[in-house]
Formats: structure tokens, sequence, C-alpha cells
């Protein structure tokens, strides 16, 4: 147990400690904003509800957006952790393999044909999906190697996002906010948005626990699965899809935010250690909300009453992350 | 139990092997032994069902392999590829997976199942190395756990790729010590290899392959007499006698 974890503690510890520190995160996330609500009018505009302004406040503004931020962080983080385990590449994840490109050009398109809320999620469905198709039959062709995933995965998103310019510049009412989509943002996220997306966001989930033990055994390699019993084809299209569907959910509402996808398994497995899907599932998925959470209450607070989008710290924090990570030792071994 | 008839198959299309018939028993241990490219991994995987056939017929006691599920050859056959990532797992985990095409739906890992797990960790020697991480194991003690692993599938047939290339010679050993207890076990040993005065002092049966064809299936000392050996590599046998009065070979340039 040299390097695979850090900790020798049952995973159920670790989760359990996660969790608390998403439900902490989310309380100083209700707690920050512009307008300075002390911690006791945030309680008790929680508390009365939306008949007093600080209940108003609470309801209506923050707890869309924080609940935004926990659903996105969720999402990308176990799209990020199903697709490094499924193409058997530490380096994939929705923002490096293009598919977070791939679900903004599907957002986009359908914010042009079709442009009410329940429908951008499967347009950015159908945009990731289609984008994770193609990296994947490209790098299988030429042996899949794991830089050769993550070059396609920047040749597609150039093209997915010079697509999803041309559209925003012909048609600039097809996306909510063009900038703030680009970089990841929160701010005006609305319940209704937050809603159809949510619902894809937890089948999704649901549906990784239940096949966890098939992504047990596929994240073997093919052809140990196939020899196992496991339909490998059948299996890996039906995860990257649902894959899609997490990234789909998110950038419809979040916009194009990278890094936590990439960042958040990788704690998950540094802290419980691999071969348990099912633990890295909910690991990556608590890690990412919470991080995506703290991240965009200090998008809010730190330069209040100016906003940063939340994608500016989600890379100012991430990226020398990610660059500790690949340089520490902690995770290089399997980088 | 496993019976090709005139199987023909390869890669996308492009035959590598060439109507084969074969049969493996139970309780014997089968070598194919060939020169690099000869089809001896095509020829595992087709038995397997791992490769689409392009003709003929495989069968599982008498039931064709191409009607099974996944699942039910899963049950039947067990295979070891030649070549795997390192999956990020500890031992017993692995060899638990072995487990997989028994359970049903939901996947609970029951006492049985459990028991199973160890005693083949036992069999293969590497119960020491449960909680140890493959990607911290040495390659004799990986290959010891995926052994345990198909040990824990509990098949019939258990298939071999080149069990032993990259071991030293006392891993070596340890791989034919197993390969022993399964064909004691009576399961249908068959395996692929470069190392054949393992295929002659194990095998009961070796299968000589050339460009695809099989040149000769027949015993060990068969192999060696007629000479077929000799013609499939270029080489020519030299048989030493040890003072416990055991054979051995070496191979030398025609």
């Amino acid at each position: 147990m040299k390097q695979s974890r850090i900790f020798s503690t049952p995973n159920s510890v670790f989760i359990m400690l996660a969790a608390m520190a998403l439900v902490a995160s989310i309380f100083v996330s209700l707690c920050s904003g512009s307008t300075g609500l002390s911690v006791t009018r945030t309680f008790h505009g929680f508390i009365e509800g939306s008949a007093t302004p600080a209940g108003r406040i609470i309801y209506f503004v923050r707890a869309p957006r924080t609940l935004a931020a926990v659903l996105a962080g969720a999402a990308l983080a176990v799209s990020g952790a199903v697709l490094q385990n499924v193409l058997a590449n530490p380096l994939a994840s929705s923002g490096t393999i293009g598919v977070n490109a791939g679900a903004g050009f599907g957002a986009a398109l359908c914010g042009v044909f079709f442009p009410f809320s329940p429908a951008l999620p499967a347009g950015a469905f159908f945009g990731a999906l289609l984008t994770i198709l193609i990296v994947y039959e490209l790098s299988r062709r030429v042996g899949a190697a794991r830089v050769t995933l993550v070059l396609a995965g920047v040749a597609i998103s150039s093209l997915m996002n010079a697509a999803t310019n041309s559209i925003t510049t012909l048609v600039p009412d097809a996306l909510p906010s063009v900038h703030a989509f680009q970089v990841g943002g929160l701010s005006g996220v609305s319940l209704k948005a937050l809603l159809p997306a949510g619902l894809y966001i937890l089948f999704a989930f649901a549906a990784l626990i239940a096949l966890n033990g098939e992504l047990d055994i596929l994240t073997l390699g093919d052809e140990s699965a196939e020899s196992l019993g496991l339909n490998a084809r059948k299996y890996r299209f039906a995860f990257l899809t649902l894959a899609a569907v997490l990234t789909g959910a998110a950038v419809s509402f979040a916009g194009l935010i990278g890094f936590v996808g990439l960042i958040a398994p990788h704690v998950a497995r540094i802290i419980i250690g691999g071969g348990d899907s099912k633990a890295l599932i909910i690991m990556s998925a608590l890690c990412g909300a919470a991080f995506l959470t703290l991240c965009d209450t200090a998008a809010r607070a730190m330069f209040a009453p100016f906003e940063l989008q939340v994608g500016v710290i989600v890379a100012f924090i991430g990226a020398p992350f990610f660059l500790w990570l690949l340089f520490s030792g902690k995770g290089r071994r399997k980088l | 139990m496993i019976e090709l008839t005139d199987v023909s198959g390869g890669y996308r299309g492009k035959k590598r092997v060439f109507d084969v018939t074969v049969e493996f028993t139970r309780g014997s241990v089968t070598c194919v032994l060939g020169t690099n490219g000869s089809g001896k991994s095509t020829l595992i995987k087709l038995s397997c069902g791992l490769l689409p056939l392009i003709s003929g017929i495989v069968s599982v006691d008498g039931v064709k392999l191409s009607a099974m599920s996944r699942k039910a050859i899963a049950q039947k056959i067990a295979y070891l590829p030649q070549e795997r990532d390192i999956p990020d797992i500890t031992a017993e985990k692995l060899v638990m997976h072995g487990r997989f095409p028994h359970l049903g739906y939901p996947r609970i890992y029951s006492e049985r199942e459990k028991a199973i797990t160890c005693e083949a960790m036992k069999t293969a020697g590497i119960l020491h190395l449960r909680s140890e991480y493959l990607s911290d194991m040495s390659g004799g003690e990986r290959q010891k756990t995926y052994m345990a692993m198909m040990i824990a599938q509990d098949t019939d047939a258990v298939f071999l790729d080149e069990p032993t290339t990259y071991l030293d010679i006392a891993r070596q050993i340890d791989i034919a010590d197993i390969v022993k207890t399964l064909r004691q076990t009576n399961k249908a040993v068959i395996m692929a290899s470069h190392d054949i005065n393992l295929a002659l002092s194990g095998a009961d049966k070796i299968i000589l392959m050339k460009e695809g064809r099989i040149l000769a299936a027949t015993s060990p000392d068969l192999a060696l007499e007629s000479g077929a050996l000799e013609e499939t590599f270029g080489v020519k046998a030299l048989s030493l006698t040890d003072e416990t009065g055991h054979t051995h070979y070496v191979f030398a340039r025609k």
C-alpha cells in the first residue's frame, strides 16, 4: 500500500468526513454574498422562508446558486472519474478530452432551435455524447495511447469552441451569457434551469451506483472484463453515455468549467485508493461538489460587490494543484 | 470438453488461423507451441469466444459457443491475456472479481464467495499479499494473483496466453505448479507458450502451429520423435538425462 492510498482507515470514514466538509462548504456558501448577512440572520432567513428580505435572498439568490455549484461540481467530478476508469486514462476528464466543449456546442445549437430550459441539458448531452464517441473512436484506431486521447481532445475542443463561437456571434441569444458560459459561471442561475439538469444528474448518478460492479470489472481492461463475462463494448458505451449525461447537464447551466473533473477524482483516488468504483464515485462527487461550492463562494465574496466567474477561481486553484499532483509524485504513478 | 471444427478467424476480417480442428479435454494440459506470429494467441482467443469466428464451429460440452451469452461462457472458460493494464486494486479484490460471472444482481459477495476467494489465493500462494495493491507487486506476484482470480472463477477450461513470459525461473516453476494443481482438479488447461521444456515436461498434449495452421497435435514424446517440433522452429533437439533420470532438452540451430 505504498502509494495507492495514504491512509488505511476504512473508506466509509473518509466518505463521512467528505460529506461533512460538503455540508460545511454549503453553509459557508449560504452565509456569504454581496449583501452582508450574519450567520444568525442567514439561519433565521432560512427558517422564516421567503416572507422576509433575508429569506428572499437565501431562497431566490443564494440557495439556487449553491445548489448549482453542488450539482455541477458533483456531476463534473463523477463524469471525470468514470471517463478515467472507462478509457483507462488518468488524464481523461470532460475538460481535457473536449467533452465540455462538445456539450457547449450542443447547448448553443439547442439554444438556437429549441430555446427553452428543459431542452438545453438534452442538447448539451447530445453534444457531449457525440464528442466522447468521436474522441474514443479516434483514439481506439491509433491504439489509444494516453497522450493521443488528450491531443485528440485538444483538437475537438478547438473545433467545438469555434462552432459555439460562430453560433453565439450569429445568434447572440443562443446562450444566456456568452462570457459566463465560456469561462464557467453560476451567476444568474435559476431554479427553473436547475430542475431538469438536476434530474438528469441524479438519474446518471443513481445508474452509476447501480452499475458499480460492472464498472469495477470494466476497469480491469477489455479482455479481462470479457473473460469475466462482461460485454465490454456494451457497458463502455453505457458508461460513456452516463458521463455525457452528467457533463451535458452540468454544462447546460454552469458553462465550461474545467479542472473540477480532472482534479476531484484524483483527490478521491489518493484518499480512498482504487478498485472500488462505488466509493470512488461517491468520494469524487463529494470532493467536486465541496470544491466548486467553495470556489463559487470565493468568486462572490473576494471582491464584493464585484463578482468573478467561478471558472476563474477554479483555474487559479485547479491549475497549480494539478501541476503539484503531476510533479509531486502523489499521483505521478498514475499519470 | 471444447471442440474446434474447421475454425478460421483473425482480426478485422483478416484470417490468422486457418481451418483448425482440435479438441481440449478435462484433466489435461495442452500446450500450444509455435513461432511468433504463428497464430497461438489467435487460436486461444477464438476458443474462448473473444474473437469472432470467420468460419467453423467452437462448441463447449456440445453447445455452440456462438449460442452462449458472455456470462455463460465465463462460467465455463477462464482466460488469462498475455498483456494487461495494471489496475489500481488490491489482490483480494481482483481475485474476488473472479466470482463475477457466478453472481446475480445485485452483486453481494457472500461468505461462500469470500471462502472461495481465500482458497484460490492459498492455491496460488499469494494469501500473504491479499491487501497489497497490484501496482506495488513484482511481475511474478501479479501473474500469480491473476492465476488466483482464474482459480476463483472456477471454470472447467482455463486458457493461459504465455503465462511464464517475462518471469524469472523460480516464478516460472511456481506457475507450472499452479498449472499442475489445475490439472489435478480435472480442468482443461490450454496454454500458449515459448517454454518448450515446460511443455515437454508438463503437458499431456502439444499443438504445434505454423502460419496459422496446426502442424501436429500429439503427445510430447511423439512431437519430439517425429521431428515435428524441430521442424516447427527450425532447430535440432538434443536430449540430456540428469542423475535422477529426468530427460531435459536443449535446442540448437540446425
